[in-house]
């Protein structure tokens, strides 16, 4: 199982219209974005297509200038419950 | 509420993006990052591929690697990756991973025509060293050679070059980067007189203008790429121009891209300082204080064996002598490349050479040249290097921000290990040659060897090393960390032909059955990258420590671990002459083992916990199993050789062990703790004493060398039947032969097979419709691989690109051993091919 966060560059007068794109692929989330048209993206497995399938794919989505990796967490232990100790 | 670690693992790879790309974010998003992450640990380790050099936090849980991100206090990458960057983690885990020796054998005894058969390190040291022997009885040092990498840590590559050298006597030791780099040692020492690059990576803030010399560094360099995008984006004025022989994605930021004729480089450089010339625009003041004018002997050959015709046909070949001249003379050699002439020669429209000549002759523009295995890989590599750095000095452009002439290089280590140490067939550490008497003896004091033990003859380099092992010159070969089987030109010849030698033993070290492990006669299995403690120096003089992360899978071992333990197996008598060791009795009676790594000064330090700043405690595997720490005796006395105070050169020094654990890399010289970012150059340099100015200290004057030299055509033009050039290379997902990331599932789903990039009316011509399959045929050889016309290479008629990773379609089978005479680096960029339908 696969988690990744990814910073993306568009043009800032597109910035809304690229994140639209990129939230349609499967397994995609916009997290934040800055006025100089920057975005964090999150990309998860889904389905047939790795995250890195996916993050693969960005740089044919239409606006976008660059994509580029910033975190990846490959453990198969995603879905186990994690308790913490409350202060 | 219930928690995952999913939550928390997200949480953390949203702060982590935030923090890199300076957004700020609601706080509910990165709340659970602030809590830490559930049960990892993060450590800092350099990249295990490109030499960048970026530094990644690598996250382990439960020993296993599973997490990456890019290194935010690095400053090199700023916290960013690349795709394979990214993937480091997965390399580690592929499922053919080798995890037990193998020998060739056939009734349980080796046997050279053998199935491969998992015996004991015992067993496979056993025939090895029996093999090396008898190398050794039949031929003396020429008959053994080692083959070793610019991916080696800093340890491995001095532990193996002190092997060869100091134990063996043979410098028939080279590293995969003669295949990358060697033309451009060859052309710092020549212009500079010392190794390795002047500026840094800062280079890429500072300059008004960018100049990519064939380098496609949007594919192989993305994060330097990344800094200059920004740079070009945000800067006004600021220019990016791009040579290349096809049009490839860098030309997607160029304001000035230009497509090439092969080897036309030569005419446009020399066009560049005639336009300098021409105009009065060079650097009048520079070139009195800092510049000597010299020209180099033509006709050189292409280092083909010598009975090929066109050896016999060259007056001077293989010659690199330099004779001084005048300015004048210098100003009547480049005469002939007119704006006009470049243009004819280049194919590259007036207009286009015009702004480039422009932008290295305004004196208000700094600029910054980058190259690598275009320029590298050329028959004429050390020759072309050597006309960009003419065109620096000229303007006086250069060992300050923003002016820099800047060779990048293809692998982690190739600058911190293969060249560093002296793992080249003619070099010693820092700098060193074995040629040189001084430089020996400084070595055997070092290195506790009797006066007149070592080996002044240089050794077989790369190519060499095939064609002796074909000519059954040398009987045995150990290749460590490379896949060099793929790798080397000529497959169908010379590699195979040399390999498969019933004469020859064949060693390979590696942690996968790459090409060359299934090629070899025994397969030793690697433990690779943060499974060890390891060292790499990158590009920019930065040297980089990592601890040991993780344990090696089954019984893999690091090349250090091998290589010492190989040492235990030769008694001194068996590898010395008698009247040698009658020189040092002391050394009677004992094995290589003692002699090089007990020898006091390796084996100094003691074992102790390796910890980092939050108390945690790493593994050593080697220190553990030796006894003592082994990295920090090699690197302790590695660094006898470039920072004692009786060092032959000066401009190579290094910090304690220490504090490269501490730091994010250090950039040498390291003089009184602090880094160099800019070399030559008084206030940067604290080699260049205040008054001075800019001091090219690596020659006795303290002037650098403008070299003249003309165009020369290539050795194999396309003709009527080989009727198209053939250059190969590498792609983004995929690094160098894919041994790593051709098992990485998504990178192969990504980029599966090697294709064969051409132009539409190329296929057109030849009836090839885009995906059909063709057959790319060389003199030599040929394979097949399907048609490429619309990909994110677009070549011109005339020229074909195809990419050597894929093992399946084996490149070098088609490709000429041709090399550059003075640096021996094979040219896999220029020979003749003709395409038919498969």
């Amino acid at each position: 199982m696969n988690i990744c966060s990814v910073i993306v560059h568009a043009r800032p007068e597109q910035s809304k219209a690229v994140q639209a794109r990129l939230a349609e692929l499967p397994g995609v989330e916009v997290q934040g974005e800055d006025a100089s048209g920057k975005f964090i993206v999150t990309v998860e497995d889904a389905g047939e297509s790795t995250a890195a399938d996916t993050m693969m794919s960005f740089n044919s989505v239409e606006g976008v200038i660059s994509s580029t990796l910033i975190y990846h967490y490959g453990g198969d232990d995603l879905d186990e419950e994690v308790t913490r100790e409350v202060n | 509420m219930k928690l995952t670690r999913r939550d928390f693992v997200k949480s953390n790879a949203i702060a982590a993006a935030a923090s890199v790309a300076g957004i700020t974010l609601p706080a509910a998003k990165t709340a659970l990052a602030a809590e830490g992450d559930a049960d990892i640990r993060w450590d800092k380790a350099a990249c295990r591929y490109c030499g960048t050099g970026c530094s990644v936090l690598i996250g382990v849980k439960d020993d296993k690697v599973v997490a990456s991100q890019g290194d935010p206090d690095a400053p090199v990458n700023r916290g960013l990756n690349c795709i394979k960057g990214y993937f480091l983690p997965k390399i580690l885990y592929g499922q053919d991973r080798l995890t037990q020796p193998l020998l060739r054998k056939t009734n349980g005894q080796f046997d050279k025509n053998g199935k491969f058969e998992p015996v004991s390190w015992d067993e496979a040291f056993d025939v090895m060293a029996e093999k090396w022997k008898a190398a050794l009885q039949k031929g003396g040092p020429s008959n053994i050679g080692m083959f070793g990498s610019g991916q080696w840590t800093v340890w491995e590559g001095y532990a193996a070059s002190k092997l060869m050298k100091a134990g063996f006597l043979s410098n028939n030791l080279d590293p995969n980067a003669r295949h990358c780099m060697a033309s451009a040692v060859g052309a710092f020492i020549r212009a500079f007189g010392i190794d390795e690059p002047m500026g840094c990576y800062d280079d890429l803030e500072h300059a008004d203008v960018f100049v990519l010399w064939g380098a496609n560094m949007a594919e192989m360099h993305p994060i330097l790429w990344s800094r200059l995008t920004d740079t070009r984006l945000t800067k006004e004025g600021c220019q990016v121009h791009v040579l290349s022989t096809y049009e490839n994605r860098c030309f997607e930021l160029a304001d000035n891209g230009m497509v090439f004729h092969p080897q036309s480089d030569l005419a446009i450089a020399n066009y560049i300082a005639n336009y300098i010339i021409q105009n009065k625009a060079y650097n009048q003041d520079f070139l009195d204080k800092h510049v000597n004018f010299t020209k180099t002997p033509t006709d050189i050959g292409y280092g083909l064996r010598p009975e090929d015709p066109r050896e016999k046909a060259a007056k001077n070949a293989g010659k690199g002598k330099l004779d001084k001249i005048t300015f004048e003379e210098y100003a009547k050699s480049v005469e002939p490349y007119s704006l006009e002439e470049a243009s004819k020669i280049s194919g590259v429209p007036q207009d286009k050479l015009l702004k480039l000549a422009k932008a290295y002759a305004d004196p208000n523009k700094k600029v910054s040249s980058y190259w690598t295995m275009g320029m590298n890989q050329h028959t004429r590599g050390v020759w072309i290097n050597g006309l960009v750095y003419n065109i620096h000095l000229l303007m006086g452009k250069i060992s300050e921000p923003g002016n820099s002439p800047f060779s990048l290089t293809g692998q982690p280590s190739a600058c911190g290990t293969a060249r560093e140490v002296g793992t080249f067939a003619h070099r010693l550490p820092a700098d060193l040659v074995v040629a040189n008497e001084a430089h020996r003896k400084f070595s055997e004091k070092v290195w506790q060897l009797p006066e007149g033990s070592l080996n002044g003859k240089v050794g077989y380099h790369a190519v060499l090393m095939h064609r002796m092992l074909k000519d059954g010159k040398m009987n045995t070969f150990w290749v460590q960390c490379n896949n060099n089987m793929q790798a080397a030109a000529n497959l169908n010849e010379e590699s195979y032909p040399g390999w498969r030698n019933p004469d020859n033993f064949i060693t390979v070290s590696d942690p996968y059955p790459t090409v060359s492990a299934m090629a070899a006669d025994l397969v030793l299995p690697t433990a690779m990258w943060v499974e060890k403690e390891g060292a790499y120096g990158n590009a920019e003089r930065r040297t980089q420590f990592w601890r040991q992360q993780v344990k090696a899978p089954g019984e893999a071992k690091s090349d250090l671990w091998q290589l010492m333990e190989f040492s235990k197996r030769f008694k001194m008598e068996e590898v010395w002459s008698a009247e040698l060791l009658e020189k040092a009795p002391q050394y009677k009676g004992k094995t290589l083992y003692d002699v090089l790594f007990a020898n006091g000064v390796v084996n100094k330090f003691p074992v102790e916990p390796v910890e980092d700043g939050s108390g945690n405690i790493y593994a050593n595997d080697e220190s553990e199993h030796f006894g003592f720490y082994v990295q920090k005796g090699l690197f302790e006395e590695y660094r006898l050789f470039n920072s004692a105070p009786d060092i032959l050169k000066k401009g190579h020094e290094m910090a304690p062990f220490e504090a490269y654990h501490k730091a994010r890399g250090i950039r040498w010289p390291v003089v009184d703790g602090k880094e160099t970012l800019w070399r030559f150059r008084e206030g940067y340099d604290p080699h260049v004493a205040q008054g001075e100015g800019v001091k090219f200290y690596g020659k006795p004057d303290g002037r650098a060398n403008i070299i003249t030299a003309p165009y020369e055509p290539a050795a194999e033009p396309p003709d009527a039947e080989y009727d198209v050039w053939l250059c190969t290379g590498r792609v983004l997902e995929h690094w160098h032969s894919g041994s790593m990331t051709r098992r990485v599932p998504e990178l192969y789903r990504a980029v599966p097979d090697a294709v064969v990039f051409m132009h539409k009316n190329d296929a057109k011509k030849r009836r090839l419709r885009d995906g059909a399959l063709a057959r790319i045929v060389s003199r030599r050889g040929e394979i097949t691989a399907r048609v490429e016309t619309r990909g994110r290479n677009r070549v011109p008629e005339g020229l074909v690109f195809v990419p050597w990773f894929d093992a399946s379609r084996l490149i070098n089978k088609v490709t000429l051993d041709q090399t550059d005479p003075l640096s021996k680096e094979t040219d896999y960029k220029k020979c003749a091919v003709k395409i038919l339908k498969a």
